[in-house]
């Protein structure tokens, strides 16, 4: 019993603090169109929570990711971009899992990954009033649909090859 | 109930009820795109770039070389045209040694920040020209610079 439980925080843990360092790595980058939006790579790391560990961990893990990630990274308000874009891509991607049992791991990261970015757009576009940034909203939703398969790839395979003894069942 | 049971089973990589999901994510897209490329606004004539700090205009620039610069920002704003473009030095009233340097080049019809000492992020150089649709965005001082005519109507909540 106790076991169980030690193994699941400590592979949330684990998890989460590698997506707040890919969190930081991505803000590194030069931006592409506009502030605030970054290719995905974390979600790498959220998705196999959600797969591995479970549902409740998933959703801390986010949190945990975005709170230190943008705190270490020195802008504080990608938290306003990131919070609610993850919160609701990580919902459909778990309800797309548990409701409807046979998805591959490809198309909900790929659906994942689409809401993500418009949904920060927007909010973007919402708190500092530049609706000319609306424009951008599809080019960047489709580039979002590549990074969204490799990131659905690199999920499928990493499960593939995860180690028994670690996952916490 | 977690998922790691179905490790034993090889997950496969495509499995039919994919279908549904990625025609879901395309749906969204092509939605997306007839919102804003296919029926975008009319943009009757393009005549200018406006250049406003904390949503007040503070300078148009129209495209046979007239610069217009309100009273308030007179002293803030140095401008010389240099052959096709005018080059703006705007000085901002935000922070006190802030500056954003910006090349409009008239007979292109482009705008864009070649330099600024806003934050470490730099993300109002790094925004690629705009012409009619777009915007640049210095947040830090505020700035924003967009054509003529493509007004945003919101009135920004004031963050922080």
């Amino acid at each position: 019993m106790n076991n169980a439980l030690t193994k699941k925080i400590t592979l949330c843990a684990v998890l989460s603090t590698l997506g707040a360092l890919a969190f930081m790595l991505e803000s590194l980058f030069p931006p592409l169109f506009l502030p605030g939006a970054r290719m995905g790579i974390s979600n790498v790391f959220i998705l196999l929570c959600a797969l591995v560990v479970g549902k409740k961990y998933a959703y801390i893990s986010l949190v945990v990711k975005i709170l230190i990630g943008s705190l270490f990274s020195g802008n504080l308000s990608s938290i306003m971009y990131s919070l609610p874009s993850g919160l609701i891509s990580l919902t459909v991607e778990i309800l797309l899992l548990y409701l409807i049992k046979n998805v591959s791991l490809l198309s909900v990261s790929v659906l994942g990954s689409v809401i993500n970015v418009s949904v920060q757009n927007t909010v973007f576009c919402l708190v500092t009033g530049a609706t000319e940034y609306l424009s951008f909203l599809p080019y960047l939703a489709l580039i979002s649909v590549f990074s969204g398969l490799i990131v659905g790839l690199t999920v499928h395979f990493s499960l593939k090859i995860f180690p028994k003894k670690y996952s916490a069942n | 109930m977690v998922l790691t049971a179905d490790l034993d089973k090889n997950k496969k990589i495509f499995y039919l009820k994919d279908l549904l999901v990625y025609l879901s994510a395309i749906a969204i897209v092509l939605a997306l795109f007839c919102a804003f490329v296919i029926f975008p606004k009319t943009s009757k004539s393009f005549t200018g770039f406006n250049l406003s700090v904390n949503n007040d205009i503070a300078l148009s620039v129209s495209f046979d070389g007239q610069v217009n610069v309100s009273s308030e920002y007179v002293n803030l704003i140095d401008y010389v045209k240099d052959g096709d473009s005018i080059i703006l030095t705007v000085h901002s009233n935000v922070h006190l040694d802030g500056y954003n340097k910006i090349v409009i080049d008239l007979k292109n019809k482009t705008a864009l920040v070649s330099e600024s000492n806003c934050s470490n992020s730099k993300d109002c150089v790094y925004t690629p020209k705009i012409s009619n649709t777009g915007a640049i965005y210095c947040a830090p001082h505020a700035l924003k610079i967009s054509a003529i005519g493509s007004a945003s109507e919101f009135v920004p909540p004031t963050v922080g």
